[in-house]
């Protein structure tokens, strides 16, 4: 019953792995209203406003560097082009903004197959009874390959209606090929063209299905583009699909993340520490979606949850190499991990974790039943050709 | 704080050249290169820190627009009615009184649109500033209909770019690029220096337009500039918006118009609980309302008075809709927090002193200029909210050439500045500015001697009345001399018996 209440709830229920041979179960996959979040991280902030003075409306633009290691950040303003001075400076832009101008290792763009070499700009449609969707959905099942064809035909580029946690209320999400958020002719056209097909999209919708969007209307459309990955850290630890279909484990584990990536079924990957620290500079960390990993796996790390993840971690080791005088490349990572749990972030083979993590692991076999993982164990080339669009 | 300063020595590249470059895609930056484009220019280009046009309106909700009419004439048209002709086209979008509706007393007219901000007037002969709708006085007899047009910020991104990509011949739109230094030969603006993904980078151009609402080109160039508004002004407050759905709008205005003093008591109460004021009202949409707030004595170019003013705003907008739903649940029972505008309300913080710097003076005497490039109705009270002229002047810098600065920062003194920065006049003096451009490079000569009335011309065909033209209807000239051009205010009177300007005089009236 609970399976059949949360299906019509993007990724809320997990799809089959291992051919269908593990039965359906409900997925912690969470929707959120984004501006009742935007109070909600001012609070988070104000808490602390002994500690952190926030500053919005500053672009950070560029490191400043003194013998291979950063030490502040030039920022435009209103105020006019600024300097902030730092111990340790955290690459938080997404797009590595700071960390490609420092001469440490990045690549660019992901493959040109994955989901994350495109670029969206998402827009909200309120009035809607996504319920009555749902029924139509389950009704008509061979109608619905027809009508995501035809919503990325009138849009001119593949778009999706997807629920959110109000039933009145849905979002459009789109993928706009080969384009990189970094580059201002692709951003542009993001915007312009995805703004061109909107009342086009909006229009098709109340005519195909009436029963759902009869009432709809154009709720707002979002403020920021969205963006999947540009840059790419090569950090001192480089993550690939070999993560995931060998279950590899590391000693400066910082996120033990369950994922989209159906190579291990969903199963947790352990994200090291490694994987936000960048080659040659010091006094810099790279949490977020510009992390370190090649162009494949970047898909399955670069979402929200990973990036609160690694930017939480982020945060720890630069409060710890700080406090302990050391630099980030050489903090005491064992620290790091100790707060990490006692800040209610599960590691593995940690003692203040609770067993039943690595249990639940262990009782499936750490999602390495499915047939890729079997192959990766198998061929000596491991995940390279793999693709999960 | 620190006086340490470090120095950058690499070169920044060039991005592109143009004929004329336009930063800041707001309302003012928008109509101008929508305006060169239509005066001819097929070289501009529009830079834009955010990824749509509009700036304060679609991306801080100033959800409407005052005072487009002055008795039964409208006088603010242009680009401006042009937004509200496309929009009529989709339901809900735009919402405004029909041209013959704009100054009748008709009692029906007075009492729908009376619930709208600014939708009805009353003669105000004293010349005090009144900023109440009215809409709890018993005597509906001598309000009239104001052309006072709310719209929808979302349906309004999607036809500026319409708009845009009508030109895209002309056009070269470029989104995420924020325009942070002029690039100076001498005294002349070669260019811009912008920050983007890309990188730091610039572009060339004949003529830039600084259309960034804060002086951030003209600041940097040498040109004379006043900082901030008198802070019993309007302008010198910093806001916030955020919209509330849910609102059942008939019953709210009932519920006003039969309680003023608990509204205003509610309103007292919002303030006092919040340390600031807040407005809540209608956009074209049934049962959307907007916010918008005060911070008073906050500029909108320091960045701890943005982040003050963005942060302390979010952290009470629970607790204003809770007070609204708790004594007034007739209008708000259903109501929700709809969303928090992703830009920063800015009204004032640097102004540009040009050519000619407007004061209470042009209001208070109707100044007429030879090379008026805006004729507005305004929400000033010295004239009775009787057109003003706006002169080229205004948007021209002192020692600077190659520059032109429509907008919310354009010259004026710090009183008049709140009655000019407004969406109207930022159209108003961008479409201006756009075509000053296009004819300057055409010509080949500059801004500076740009042929004016060849400018002015071009306005009219572009829709823009002009008073002592043949080419514009006379009705609006009549309506003007008819009323006196609102000279008939005590304000005004007294302001041309002193003959010197008190602005401490003006400043307690407003």
């Amino acid at each position: 019953m609970l399976i059949d209440a949360w299906k019509a709830v993007h990724d809320c229920v997990s799809r089959s792995g291992h051919e269908g041979a593990k039965p359906s179960c409900l997925v912690r996959a969470v929707y959120y209203e984004p501006n009742q979040l935007k109070i909600e991280m001012d609070k988070m902030l104000l808490e602390h406003q002994d500690s952190i003075r926030v500053m919005y409306h500053s672009w950070g633009c560029k490191p400043i560097l003194e013998d291979g290691a950063v030490k502040g950040v030039i920022f435009e303003s209103k105020e006019g082009r600024k300097v902030v001075m730092a111990k340790v400076v955290v690459d938080a832009t997404g797009d590595g903004d700071l960390f490609s101008q420092t001469g440490a290792p990045y690549k660019s763009l992901a493959d040109g197959e994955t989901r994350s070499s495109t670029t969206a700009l998402v827009w909200r449609i309120a009035g809607v009874d996504w319920e009555a969707f749902e029924q139509w959905k389950r009704t008509r099942p061979e109608a619905l390959g027809a009508l995501r064809a035809q919503l990325s035909k009138v849009a001119g580029f593949r778009s999706s209606a997807l629920p959110t946690n109000q039933n009145d209320m849905c979002w459009i999400n789109n993928w706009h090929p080969n384009m990189d958020c970094t580059k201002i002719a692709d951003q542009t056209k993001t915007e312009m063209e995805t703004r061109a097909t909107m009342r086009d999209v909006l229009a098709y919708l109340k005519e195909a299905i009436p029963m759902a969007f009869h009432n709809a209307y154009l709720y707002d459309i979002a403020p920021q583009l969205g963006t999947r990955c540009s840059r790419r850290l090569q950090g001192e630890y480089i993550m690939t699909s070999d993560d995931f279909a060998f279950a590899k484990k590391h000693d400066d584990v910082i996120a033990w993340h369950s994922t989209i990536c159906q190579i291990n079924d969903c199963g947790p990957v352990e994200i090291p520490y490694r994987a936000i620290l960048p080659q040659r500079v010091d006094n810099l960390l790279c949490p977020g979606r510009h992390l370190s990993a090649d162009d494949v796996a970047i898909d399955w790390l670069n979402l929200i949850p990973q990036c609160v993840g690694t930017g939480q971690a982020a945060g720890i080791a630069a409060a710890v190499a700080v406090a302990d005088g050391t630099t980030v490349r050489s903090v005491d990572i064992k620290k790091v991990q100790d707060i990490l749990c006692d800040q209610d972030v599960p590691l593995p083979r940690n003692a203040k974790t609770d067993p039943s993590y690595t249990e639940c692991c262990e009782q499936h076999e750490y999602g390495l039943y499915t047939g890729l993982a079997q192959k990766a164990r198998e061929s000596a080339g491991g995940m390279k050709a793999y693709r999960q669009w | 704080m620190t006086t340490k300063t470090y120095t950058e020595t690499n070169a920044v590249p060039y991005y592109d050249e143009c004929d004329v470059l336009v930063v800041g895609s707001g309302c003012a930056g928008h109509s101008a290169a929508i305006a060169a484009a239509r005066a001819g220019c097929k070289n501009i280009i529009l830079m834009e820190r955010y990824g749509y046009s509009g700036g304060d309106v679609t991306g801080a909700y100033v959800l409407m627009v005052p005072k487009l009419s002055w008795y039964n004439q409208t006088y603010v048209r242009g680009i401006q009615q042009e937004w509200f002709d496309r929009l009529k086209v989709i339901p809900g979008a735009v919402l405004g009184p029909e041209p013959e509706e704009v100054g009748s007393s008709d009692p029906v007219l007075v009492n729908l649109w009376g619930s709208y901000m600014g939708g009805v007037t009353r003669p105000n002969t004293t010349g005090v500033a009144n900023n109440r709708n009215n809409a709890n006085s018993i005597n509906d007899m001598d309000k009239r209909v104001v052309n006072a047009v709310c719209y929808d910020a979302d349906e309004l991104k999607i036809e500026m770019d319409a708009m845009l990509l009508e030109h895209k011949d002309a056009i070269r739109v470029l989104y995420h690029c924020w325009g942070t230094k002029p690039i100076m030969e001498d005294n002349e603006i070669k260019g811009v220096i912008f920050e983007s993904k890309e990188g730091r980078r610039a572009i060339s151009a004949k003529v830039v337009i600084d259309a960034t609402g804060d002086g951030d080109i003209f600041r940097q160039a040498g040109a004379p500039f006043a900082g901030l508004a008198d802070t019993r002004m309007r302008s010198s407050a910093t806001s916030l918006g955020w919209r509330v759905g849910g609102v059942n709008h008939e019953a709210f205005y009932e519920w006003k118009k039969a309680n003023p003093q608990v509204f205003e008591a509610m309103r007292a109460m919002i303030t006092k609980r919040t340390g600031f004021m807040t407005g809540l009202n209608p956009e074209s949409r049934d049962g959307v309302y907007w916010a918008s707030n005060f911070h008073r004595n906050r500029d909108c170019a320091n960045i701890k008075d943005m982040t003050y003013t963005e942060i302390i705003t979010r952290s009470t907008i629970r607790e204003i809709l809770d007070i609204y739903k708790k004594y007034c649940p007739i209008g708000f029972k259903d109501a929700y927090l709809y969303d928090i505008a992703p830009q920063l309300g800015c009204r004032c913080s640097y102004r540009l002193v040009g050519e000619y710097v407007m004061s209470p003076k042009d209001w208070a005497f109707a100044a007429k200029h030879d090379d008026v490039i805006a004729w507005h109705s305004t929400v000033s009270s010295v004239n009775d909210g009787a057109p003003v002229e706006i002169p080229y002047r205004a948007i021209l810098p002192q020692k600077v050439d190659g520059m032109l600065c429509p907008g919310r920062h354009i010259s004026t003194d710090d009183v008049a500045i709140d009655w000019v920065n407004l969406i109207p006049q930022c159209i108003g003096t961008g479409q201006a500015a756009g075509i000053a451009a296009a004819v300057a490079v055409a010509d080949g000569t500059t801004v500076r001697s740009v042929d004016i009335k060849k400018v002015q011309d071009i306005l009219v065909r572009q829709g823009v009345p002009l008073p002592r033209r043949g080419d514009v209807d006379p009705a609006l000239t009549q309506n003007c001399e008819e009323h006196e051009y609102g000279m008939y205010t005590e304000v005004s009177k007294k302001m041309r018996e002193e003959m010197s300007l008190d602005k401490d005089f003006i400043a307690n009236f407003q």
